[in-house]
């Protein structure tokens, strides 16, 4: 059922459609055949009981869930438009969104203050810190903006997730889409009147907000309500003429990219897991190997050397990343897919990498375990950085197979090692290489037996293992 | 010569069993599905049409 | 009621019986190969099995292909039961490859594996993408969300095998193939090459009747599963 509309008198346009769209959450139709439109500068109310389906229209309107038919879209001039989701596959974010989900759709390590940063950053504002201080300061944030979200109660937690999305949008002269979900649900009665005044003023500066909510005071105050129940909906509110949308962009995610690498980076600052995780295993190696006697090292072929300099940091870079985790964490990762869409899973592979890893673990088993061999040319302390940056290569593969792997719901219960197997070869590849340069030295001619050219080849086929990782789309 | 070829044999009966052991596994798990299904309490067809139970409308 | 076709127990009782065979006539009538070319000559009748299961693998993984294409672009139940039974059999010939090779390769060459081996890798590629799969569909609930997941695995598990084609080419410049373990068609006696024929019937002979019978009883619990759930309504659940 498609509604028409306007806002308060005034003629709009449509700023995001569903159209025909049929949604399942697990085996269950949530949504059969739904058409939707939000217009520019209204505020729609979602409701309906426990269940019915009020975040999935939300999430779906967000791009979130891949409709088994029909399509979500933000309309252009002359019946074109932008294709947020469908059935097909195809995927983009929102342009000028800002949600928040039931849950705080962030890591419970990130502060408050990066919190707001970082909302900020990805709607592409960069506010300024007098500005997020005022906010805060409204909010009754600020005596906890240093602290992580994970020591905050579930209510401070909520105000934080609602002021990352608004504060975007009262910062912006540009019409955005505003998705709040349960805003209200842990908020006290204060926060709860903040709350609807918020809502009020982003209404009055043309943002168009779409709220799941059993609030009343929200309800009554919306332009329209939509419904849901038994997978449709029914929508109340005024019917007026519609005027053409104008041309918009799809979104630039810039913004969005490069504060994923920040939220990434300041996340394992702050608690290193990741980089513990992957150093521990290496270093037990590597004292293992030392310990059986550096005469069976020694002894053995030429590459068995290379092999044991090598193995720890391959050892590093296969673990599981912490950054999957993180991005299960509260939905934090839904949170980001929804801003970056299909993007995140080759962004995230890249930059979730264990860059800092190979090369001084690959120095260290070389010091440990070479033992002032006299074989060795001496020259080629120098040049084992360059197989051991090639590793980087291993990794962001490595970690893309574990990222494609971890999209099942329950991702603990799969064995994402039994897709590793093929990340032996350039591994071994780079193994020769490292030979070639403790025993030949290293040179620069290209070919398939020389150092260059077998790092070349490793990197290549961990490339394309990378590409084939983040190129299906799993949903 | 004679160690090799009991050495050769071992291998043999040992890759045998592994194959035709394998076979076996997979027909009994076969047959232990088809025996679950046919047990199964849902497996007919009325349990898809309930029936309306005393005091129901 | 699920009904198994009285085809597919002919198949199976075919197939096994010319598998009897095939082990009766590889031990006791294939000829015996020069004791002096090979360090473990009693042992090169593995591949009176070891090929016609490399064979029903490449069967089985085809349809794990297909399967997880089907899924992919158009979700019908018939591809996602190519999936389930591709992976399952798949699995199960796969394993039989990538552990009788290495046996004969430890008894003829000493050594279990060769990275250098195309085949050999793009098996066990394909085995542990097989048991990936099938550990997933148990371990998971069987959503679409799921089976989208899968099929996308199954995808990228595919687009392996060019990957490692290239790869193990790179490395066999510089490892030169220690183990032939494949290469089994060059001057094949007779009788060696009619008791193999017996084995690649009597192997076909089965996976087509494991193949019929799986199929039948994946798509009678997927009826059973309908079922349940609605008995799951008659009680109140969801």
């Amino acid at each position: 059922m498609k509604g028409p509309s306007a806002v308060g008198g005034h003629v709009s346009y449509p700023v995001l459609r569903i159209k025909g769209a049929t949604v399942l959450r697990g085996s269950r139709t949530v949504m059969e055949d739904i058409d939707l439109d939000v217009m520019c500068g209204e505020m729609l109310c979602l409701t309906g009981p426990n269940g019915s389906g009020k975040s999935t229209l939300l999430e779906t309107l967000a791009g979130l869930h891949a409709p088994r038919s029909g399509e979500v879209v933000v309309p252009l001039p002359n019946q074109e438009s932008i294709p947020i989701r469908d059935s097909r596959g195809r995927r983009t974010p929102v342009p000028g969104l800002s949600i928040a989900l039931q849950t705080d759709g962030a890591c419970l390590d990130e502060t408050v203050l990066e919190r707001l940063k970082t909302a900020s950053m990805v709607a592409g504002k960069s506010l300024t810190d007098e500005t997020i201080s005022a906010a805060m300061e409204k909010w009754a944030l600020s005596h906890r903006s240093e602290d992580r979200l994970a020591v905050l109660s579930q209510g401070l937690r909520k105000r934080v997730s609602i002021l990352a999305a608004i504060l975007p949008a009262i910062q912006s002269s540009e019409p955005r889409i505003v998705l709040l979900d349960e805003p209200s649900e842990g908020l006290d009665a204060a926060s709860r009147d903040l709350l609807h005044e918020s809502i009020f003023s982003l209404r009055e500066k043309g943002h168009s907000v779409v709220i799941a909510t059993h609030d009343d005071a929200i309800i009554e105050i919306s332009d329209r309500t939509v419904e849901i129940s038994s997978s449709t909906i029914s929508l109340t509110g005024p019917n007026h003429s519609v005027d053409d949308p104008p041309f918009r962009d799809a979104t630039p995610v810039g913004g969005a990219i490069s504060a994923l690498g920040r939220w990434i980076l300041a996340l394992e600052m702050r608690n290193p897991v990741d980089t513990v995780q992957r150093i521990v295993p290496a270093l037990l190696a590597l004292f293992l190997l030392r310990s059986i006697g550096l005469d069976a090292i020694s002894d053995g072929a030429p590459s068995s050397l290379a092999f044991y300099i090598l193995a720890p940091a391959l050892i590093a870079i296969l673990v599981r990343p912490a950054l999957i985790d993180r991005l299960k964490e509260r939905r934090s990762g839904d949170w980001w897919r929804a801003h970056l869409g299909r993007s995140i899973r080759p962004l995230s592979s890249i930059v979730g990498s264990p860059w800092i890893l190979p090369i001084p673990l690959t120095y260290l088993s070389f010091i440990v375990l070479s033992n002032g061999s006299s074989d060795i040319d001496p020259s080629a302390y120098a040049w084992l950085w360059l197989p051991a940056l090639s590793m980087l290569d291993i990794g962001a593969a490595a970690t893309a197979i574990h990222m494609l792997v971890s999209g099942f719901e329950r991702s603990t219960a799969v064995a994402a090692s039994l897709m590793m197997a093929i990340l032996i070869w350039p591994f071994l590849l780079l193994v020769d290489a490292t030979t070639e340069i403790l025993y030949q030295g290293m040179y620069f001619d290209i070919g398939f037996d020389t150092p260059l050219g077998l790092i070349i080849c490793s990197s290549l086929i961990a490339a394309s293992v990378w590409g084939a990782a983040v190129i299906i789309p799993d949903e | 010569m004679g160690a090799s070829e009991l050495a050769g044999e071992t291998h043999l009966i040992v890759a045998y069993v592994i194959l035709i052991g394998s076979l076996v596994v997979y027909g009994n798990w076969l047959r232990s599905r088809y025996r679950n299904i046919a047990n199964s309490r849902a497996s007919t067809l009325e349990a898809r049409t309930p029936h309306p139970r005393d005091g129901e409308d | 009621m699920v009904r198994i076709p009285a085809r597919a127990i002919a198949l199976l009782a075919l197939g096994s019986g010319g598998l009897v065979a095939t082990i009766f006539l590889g031990i006791m009538w294939a000829p015996d190969v020069n004791p002096s070319q090979w360090r473990a000559p009693a042992a090169y009748r593995i591949i009176f099995l070891h090929v016609p299961f490399a064979w029903t693998s490449f069967l089985a993984f085809g349809m794990l292909f297909w399967g997880s294409l089907g899924w992919y672009l158009r979700r019908t139940e018939r591809s996602w039961r190519l999936v389930q039974s591709g992976s399952d059999l798949g699995l199960l010939f796969g394993i039989g490859v990538i552990t009788s090779g290495p046996i004969w390769g430890m008894a003829e060459w000493g050594v279990p594996w060769d990275w250098a081996d195309l085949r050999l890798n793009t098996f066990a590629l394909l085995t542990a993408l097989a048991l990936f799969i099938v550990m997933a569909r148990r371990s998971q609930p069987d959503h679409d969300s799921t089976r989208d997941t899968i099929a996308a695995v199954g995808l990228f598990g595919f687009i392996l095998v060019p990957i490692t084609a290239v790869a193990t080419t790179l490395y066999q410049k510089r490892h030169p193939g220690v183990v032939i373990i494949e290469s089994e068609d060059s001057g094949l006696d007779p009788a060696i090459r009619a008791v193999m024929m017996v084995g690649f019937v009597s192997i076909t002979l089965l996976f087509i009747g494991f193949t019929i019978i799986s199929d039948k009883l994946y798509s009678a619990e997927a009826e059973i599963e309908l079922n349940l759930k609605a008995l799951d309504e008659m009680d109140g659940g969801e």
